[in-house]
C-alpha cells in the first residue's frame, strides 16, 4: 500500500502554503518533491511548508525539505516549515538537522508573520 | 398378323396319301409349309428338330401307331393340336384318340372340306392359345418389373428416411455439443452413418478467426475421428494431415477422385471444407470407405455431408463465441480478486476462491486491504447475474468500494456511496466489514448478503446480526453499521451463498450446516478450516455457483517476538510501519519509543528495497524480539548494501544511529543484514 499524502495549496498575500497531510516515505518521496518543486517555478518571494498534518517522514522526505531549502536559498526564496511542538516528527528533523538549514515554526500564522518580517 | 408359314406335318404309312395330303393342303391352304413322315419314329424324329403348328396323323400305323405317337405328342409338344385319321367306321378309335388329347379325328376316305376346315380351326386355336400364353407371359413379365421398381423405390425411400433422420439426430448431437471437439466428434460420427463410410475425420482450428492456411499441427486445430465397426483407421495424424491439406487446396466440396486418397484400402472417399462465418478456411471433414457408394449417389451424398458441416459451422461459431466471452469474464473475475492477503502479526487470515459450472461465470468477488488508519477492510460480494456483464460490474463494485474505503469512511458510509454508484437496474449483496487489529472490533455492514459466521474456542457459533436491503434496492437509504467484538482464538467466516444454497432445500438448513461445520473445525488452523468447509458445505465438485469463503481469526499475542517477510518494494514500508507500530505498543513501548523503533527500522527496510537485487521478487525480512527490555531488530535482504551516496548524506544511517543503541551493517555476497539494538523500557500488560 503506497501512503497517502495530500496536498493543499493556500495563498497568503502572494506566499503559498502547502500543507501536508498523511505520511511520506520512499514510495512518494518523489511526488511530494515534484509538487513542491511546481510551487516555486513562479517566482514567489517564499513558500510555507506545513507538516503539521503528516504523522510520518522519513529520510527520503528530509531529503526533500533540504532540496527545497536549496533550491530556495538560490532563488532567493525564503522557505519556512511549520511542524507543531510535540509532533512526532520534530525528532527526525532535529537529528538530521534540517532545523539547522531551515527555520522551523509551531503554526502557520507564526511563518506567515516571520516571513514578512524577516523579508 | 404373321406371315411365317402353317407348319403342318403329316404322318402316314400310307405313301399314296402321304402325296395327295399335302397336295391337297399346298391348294387349299397356300400358306401352309407340310412336311411328311412315314412312320411315327420319323415323325418323332421331325417334331424334336421343329415346331409345328398342327400334326396330322394316321392311327393305324405299323410299329408306332396313331395313338401312341399322340402320346408322345403330347409330352413334347402339348400345345400343338394333333389330327387324327381314322378308318371308315371306326368310332371307338376316334373316341379313343380324342380322350388321347386329339383335337378332332377324319375319317377315310378324307372329306377335304372337312378336313381342311378342321384344321384351320386346329391351327387357329393353337394360334390363339399361344397368344394368350404369350399375353400371360408378357402381364407376368409387366407384374415383376412393377414389383422390381416397386421394391427399388422403396429401398430408396427407407435410405433416405434413414439419412434423413441421421441428419435429424446429428443435428441435434451438434447443436447439443458443449465443446469444440465434441462438435467433431458428432459431425465424424453422423457424417459416417450417413455415406455409410467406414472412417470419417473432422478437423478445424478452433478459435474465432482463423488466419492463414489449416494447419493440423497448429495447438489451436482440433480433430475428431469415426470409423464403422471392423473398419480400421489410418493413423490419426494421417487423416488429419489428408484433411488440412484437401481443405487449403480446394474451396468447394468434393466427391470421389478429387478428395485425396486415404489409402488403397479405402478407395472412395469424400472431403468437404468447413468456415467460419466470414468465410475464413476452418477445416473439413473427410470420408473413406472401403468400397463404393451402396444406394444414393455421389452427389446427393456430397450434398448431406454438406448439410452437415453447415450445422457444424454454425454450432463452432456458437461454441466459440461463448468460448470468448466466458475467458473474459473469467479472466476479468480472476483479476479482480486480490492475490495475496496482508500480511498481519497476530491476525491469521486466509481466503478460497472456488469457480462454478464451467458454462457460468459469477459474480462473486471478495477483497481484503489495508486501511490508512492500521484497520483491515474486508469486502464480500455477490452480483446478481452471470459472465462478462456482473463480472465487469464486481470490477467497479471493487474498485468504488476500496476508493470510497481508504477514504476512511466507516462501513454504513461507504455502503450508501456504493448504493448511489451502482450500475441503475443491478443489484448485488455486499458484506463491507472493518477489522481493528488494536481492539479486535469488527464493524460492518450487511446488505442482503448471507450473514457472517463467529465462532469461539469453545465451538459455540453465532451469525452475525443486522441486514440491510442489497446494492440497487433502493435508491436512497441510509444504512446502520453493526459491530461484534471477537476474542483471541475466535473466528470470523464471510461467505457467499454458493457455498450455503443447495436447490430445493431451504437456506437455513445450508446456514446450520454451515454453522455445525464450523464448529467441527473450530480449533483447525484456519486453512484446514476453509478447505473443511469447501469439501462438506460447499457440495464438492457439485457446486453450481460459485463459492467465495474468507477467515480471520486474532492470535494470541507474541510479546517477545515478531517475524515479517515483505516483498522487497516501496508499497511494502507504509504496512511494515503500521505493524511494527502496533507490536511494539502491544508489546509494552511507549508511542514515542515505538515510534523512534519504527523510524529506524523503516530506514533499515527503505535500504534493503532500494537496492535489493532483481525486478520485484525479492524480499526481506524483519526480525525483531524483546526480552529482558533489549530489543534487536534483525533485517535481511537479498540486496547489497550501498555505500551511502554523497548528496543522501547518509541520513537513513544518521537517524538509524541516533534512534538505536547499536548498528551493524554486514554485507555478504547474498545479501546485506543490519542488525540494531536498543534498551527499552517496557510497561507490563494486561
Amino acid at each position: 500500500m503506497i501512503p497517502t499524502i495530500d496536498i493543499r495549496v493556500q495563498d497568503r498575500d502572494g506566499i503559498p502554503i502547502a500543507a501536508l497531510e498523511g505520511e511520506i516515505d520512499i514510495a512518494n518521496a518523489s511526488e511530494v518533491r515534484d509538487q513542491l518543486l511546481a510551487l516555486l517555478s513562479n517566482r514567489p518571494s517564499g513558500l510555507i511548508v506545513d507538516l503539521s498534518g503528516v504523522t510520518y517522514l522519513d529520510s527520503r522526505g528530509v531529503h526533500v525539505l533540504l532540496e527545497l531549502a536549496e533550491r530556495t536559498k538560490i532563488r532567493h526564496q525564503q522557505l519556512r516549515i511549520v511542524v507543531p511542538e510535540g509532533a512526532m516528527i520534530r525528532r527526525i528533523l532535529q537529528l538530521t538537522r534540517l532545523d539547522v538549514v531551515v527555520p522551523l515554526d509551531h503554526t502557520v500564522d507564526d511563518a506567515a508573520t516571520r516571513m514578512g518580517a524577516e523579508y | 398378323m404373321t406371315t411365317a408359314p402353317i407348319r403342318i406335318l403329316v404322318v402316314d404309312d400310307d405313301a399314296a396319301l402321304l402325296q395327295a395330303l399335302p397336295e391337297t393342303l399346298h391348294l387349299r391352304m397356300p400358306e401352309s409349309a407340310v412336311d411328311t413322315a412315314d412312320s411315327a419314329a420319323a415323325a418323332l424324329e421331325c417334331i424334336a428338330s421343329k415346331d409345328y403348328d398342327a400334326i396330322v396323323t394316321d392311327i393305324k400305323m405299323p410299329g408306332v401307331d396313331g395313338l401312341e405317337l399322340l402320346g408322345r405328342i403330347r409330352e413334347v409338344q402339348p400345345d400343338t393340336p394333333a389330327l387324327v385319321i381314322t378308318g371308315h367306321g371306326e368310332h371307338d378309335l376316334a373316341i379313343q384318340s380324342l380322350r388321347a388329347g386329339a383335337f378332332d379325328y377324319v375319317q377315310k376316305p378324307i372329306d377335304r372340306e372337312y378336313f381342311i376346315a378342321s384344321l384351320h380351326r386346329a391351327v387357329h386355336a393353337r394360334a390363339l392359345r399361344r397368344q394368350v400364353v404369350e399375353q400371360q407371359q408378357a402381364l407376368q413379365r409387366r407384374a415383376a418389373a412393377l414389383e422390381q421398381v416397386v421394391e427399388t423405390r422403396t429401398e430408396e425411400l427407407r435410405y433416405k428416411a434413414d439419412r434423413a433422420r441421421v441428419l435429424a439426430e446429428s443435428a441435434a448431437a451438434i447443436h447439443s455439443a458443449r465443446d469444440v471437439v465434441q462438435i467433431l466428434q458428432s459431425v465424424a460420427d453422423a457424417a459416417c452413418r450417413l455415406a455409410d463410410a467406414s472412417v470419417a475425420a473432422a478437423g478445424c482450428a478452433a478459435r474465432e478467426r482463423e488466419a492463414g492456411p489449416a494447419n493440423h499441427r497448429s495447438p489451436e486445430w482440433k480433430a475428431a475421428f469415426a470409423t464403422r465397426p471392423g473398419a480400421t483407421l489410418p493413423n490419426d495424424d494421417q487423416m488429419a494431415r489428408a484433411l488440412a491439406a484437401c481443405a487449403n487446396r480446394h474451396g468447394a466440396g468434393l466427391g470421389n477422385g478429387h478428395a485425396p486418397a486415404l489409402g488403397p484400402e479405402l478407395p472412395w472417399s469424400l472431403a468437404v471444407p468447413m468456415r467460419s462465418r466470414g468465410g475464413d478456411l476452418r477445416g473439413g471433414i473427410i470420408l473413406g470407405r472401403h468400397g463404393p457408394p451402396p444406394c444414393a449417389e455421389d452427389e446427393d451424398l456430397q450434398l448431406k455431408v454438406g448439410i452437415l458441416v453447415r450445422q457444424a459451422e454454425v454450432a463452432l461459431e456458437n461454441v466459440l463465441l461463448y468460448q470468448r466471452e466466458r475467458t473474459i469474464a473469467e479472466t476479468l473475475q480472476r483479476s479482480l480478486l486480490p492475490g495475496e492477503l496482508p500480511q498481519i502479526p497476530g491476525l491469521a487470515l486466509d481466503a478460497r476462491y472456488l469457480p462454478g459450472r464451467p458454462d457460468a461465470v459469477g459474480g462473486d468477488w471478495y477483497d481484503v486491504f489495508m486501511l490508512p488508519s492500521g484497520q483491515l477492510g474486508l469486502a464480500m460480494g455477490d452480483v446478481a447475474g452471470r459472465g462478462v456483464w456482473a463480472a465487469a460490474v464486481m470490477g467497479q463494485l471493487r474498485n468504488a468500494l476500496r476508493a470510497f474505503a481508504l477514504e476512511g469512511d466507516p462501513p454504513a458510509l461507504v455502503a450508501a456511496r456504493l448504493n448511489r454508484f451502482i450500475p441503475t437496474g443491478t443489484m448485488a449483496t455486499l458484506l463491507y466489514m472493518v477489522y481493528d487489529p488494536d481492539t479486535m472490533e469488527a464493524r460492518y455492514v450487511n446488505l442482503g448478503h448471507v450473514p457472517p459466521v463467529v465462532v469461539t474456542p469453545e465451538r459455540t457459533t453465532s451469525f452475525l446480526e443486522g441486514g440491510a436491503p442489497p446494492l440497487g434496492a433502493k435508491l436512497w437509504f441510509s444504512y446502520r453499521e453493526n459491530s461484534a467484538v471477537l476474542t483471541p482464538g475466535s473466528t470470523i467466516v464471510l461467505y457467499t451463498d454458493g457455498l450455503v444454497e443447495t436447490r430445493g432445500e431451504p437456506i437455513d438448513d445450508g446456514l446450520n450446516r454451515l454453522a455445525r461445520a464450523i464448529a467441527d473445525k473450530s480449533n483447525d488452523d484456519i486453512a484446514g478450516l476453509l478447505d473443511h468447509l469447501l469439501a462438506s458445505v460447499g457440495g464438492g465438485t457439485n457446486a453450481e455457483d460459485d463459492i467465495a469463503v474468507l477467515a480471520l481469526r486474532p492470535l494470541p499475542l507474541d510479546s517477545t517476538r515478531l517475524s515479517l517477510r515483505l516483498p522487497a518494494v516501496p508499497s511494502s514500508l507504509s504496512q511494515l510501519r503500521q505493524t511494527l507500530r502496533r507490536w511494539l505498543t502491544a508489546s509494552g513501548l511507549a508511542a514515542d519509543l515505538a515510534y523512534e523503533i519504527t523510524t529506524a527500522c523503516n530506514e533499515a527496510c527503505a535500504n534493503a528495497i532500494e537496492h535489493a537485487y532483481g525486478p520485484g521478487d525479492a524480499s526481506l525480512s524483519l526480525e525483531v524480539s524483546l526480552i529482558d527490555g533489549r530489543l534487536t531488530v534483525i533485517v535481511l535482504d537479498t540486496g547489497r548494501w550501498r555505500t551511502p551516496h554523497p548528496l543522501h548524506r547518509g541520513l537513513g544511517l544518521t537517524i538509524m544511529r541516533a534512534l538505536m543503541d547499536t548498528v551493524d551493517v554486514d554485507s555478504g555476497p547474498g545479501g546485506t543484514t543490519v542488525r540494531m539494538q536498543r534498551r527499552v523500557a517496557t510497561t507490563a500488560r494486561v
